[in-house]
């Protein structure tokens, strides 16, 4: 079977002018955009402005592009560097968590996905709940942990994509990932002893 | 026990590690409850974090960035060569947006598909072509080796048609008509035969003398008669 456009080919058809192949560099990403900043930010009206904003930043850097990486690789770097910049001009304070929160109707909680109790714990809690409190202990890490967890498990992407669209070796983003992993243990680890203490 | 190897596990699960260093941690694993358990703990912890909320774009969002972009950027099109749009988004060059559309039709069609018949268009039209070029060429190589109506001299074209140079050179072909089932087409040869005069059209126009039509075997005699010859 044929290929589908490809990105590549878009890009060429709008630098000619055609404002249709633009829409549907729009229509192939915005998803992706939009679920990323989201899940930097935890608002969806945001997260599609931000996603606005990159478009129309990719217009103005599109001549600036060199297809060496992938189109998709190059979206999330203009992405990831003005999720920086908005983190510069305004911080944000996540909220403290509880990992008492209950999920499935009390039949279980985070801090059994954390202490690996429970048959399958993913199948049997709310995920909602699990949504509202696993997001603020991810929002909780260090900036760069977070943007490769979200990167690597949210968007499926490999070491080797993250580290193009970070600027680092893919070795930093191995270990980044590996400190994240332990430090999301840790925080939910120690929130469930503290409420245990109260 | 807490093992001491210290393997990474999550690099384990996200299969980015070399092969021989995966199959060296899942022999261990195999082997070591400690680790076996640590690994149950993270990829659950991972599974959780990527079932995580995924929100949908709203249905305006697609024509919110257009108008956005063609309020941001009046000049963008301009700049990359094409039309500039007006705000709320100008949809540009009809062709290209027909090619595109026709284009994202045909995505799952496979190329060799669309490429065998862009060949046998391709060949159909080079034959066309060369069928036209062919039937005309030998059109005109018929007329120009003994088509009656090339020899045959025209109303308008008499005066230069019948010179005696002009007969002289086509004499063979002037020759042929003296063969015709028709008559009067005899006829005119033997008196254009007359107006080149020479050896062989004399001779030509002698056997003709025996022609069973009277109206030939006249002209013949006149020619002859003209000529002072028999």
């Amino acid at each position: 079977m044929t290929e589908p456009l490809t990105d590549l080919e878009l890009i060429q058809e709008f630098k000619n002018g055609n404002i249709d192949a633009f829409e549907i560099l729009v229509a192939r990403h915005q998803d992706g955009l939009i679920n990323f900043f989201y899940h930097c930010c935890r608002d969806k009206q945001l997260a599609e402005d931000y996603t606005q904003e990159v478009f129309v930043r990719l217009t103005l850097f599109l001549d600036r592009y060199v297809p060496r990486a992938k189109f998709s690789t190059y979206l999330y770097k203009i992405a990831r560097n003005m999720w920086i910049d908005k983190l510069r001009s305004e911080k944000s304070h996540p909220r403290p968590v509880s990992l008492e929160s209950p999920v499935h109707g009390g039949e279980g909680s985070l801090r059994d996905v954390v202490q690996g109790k429970g048959d399958a714990p993913v199948d049997i809690i709310s995920r909602r709940e699990v949504d509202e409190t696993l997001s603020k202990v991810i929002d909780e890490l260090p900036e760069e942990l977070r943007m490769v967890l979200i990167l690597s498990e949210l968007h499926g992407m490999k070491y080797r994509e993250i580290a193009e669209i970070l600027d680092v070796p893919i070795g930093t983003v191995k270990s980044r990932m590996h400190t994240a992993v332990d430090l999301l243990k840790k925080k939910l680890t120690d929130r469930n002893m503290d409420e245990e203490e109260e | 026990m807490r093992c001491e190897k210290n393997y990474d596990i999550v690099s384990y699960l996200k299969e980015e590690l070399e092969a021989e260093q995966r199959e060296e941690i899942r022999l261990h694993i195999e082997s070591c409850s400690s680790c076996r358990k640590e690994l149950d703990r993270i990829n659950a912890l991972l599974r959780v974090v990527g079932r995580m909320k995924h929100v949908d774009s709203a249905p305006e969002f697609h024509e919110r960035v257009r108008m956005v972009f063609a309020r941001e950027h009046p000049d963008f099109l301009r700049r990359v060569g094409g039309r500039r749009g007006r705000a709320g988004g100008e949809r540009l060059g009809w062709w290209r947006r027909i090619v595109l559309d026709i284009k994202e039709q045909f995505r799952y069609v496979p190329a060799w598909a669309i490429s065998g018949c862009f060949h046998v268009v391709a060949i159909a039209v080079i034959a066309l072509i060369l069928s036209n070029v062919l039937t005309t060429d030998v059109k005109k190589r018929e007329q120009g080796r003994g088509g009656v109506a090339s020899v045959m001299p025209t109303p308008d074209t008499s005066g230069r048609a019948l010179t005696p140079a002009w007969v002289r050179r086509n004499e063979d072909e002037t020759a042929l008509l003296l063969k015709s089932s028709d008559p009067e087409v005899r006829r005119s040869a033997v008196i254009i035969l007359g107006e080149a005069g020479t050896e062989s059209a004399l001779r030509h126009i002698r056997q003709m003398l025996d022609d069973p039509d009277d109206r030939v075997s006249s002209a013949a005699k006149g020619v002859l008669d003209r000529l002072g010859t028999k």
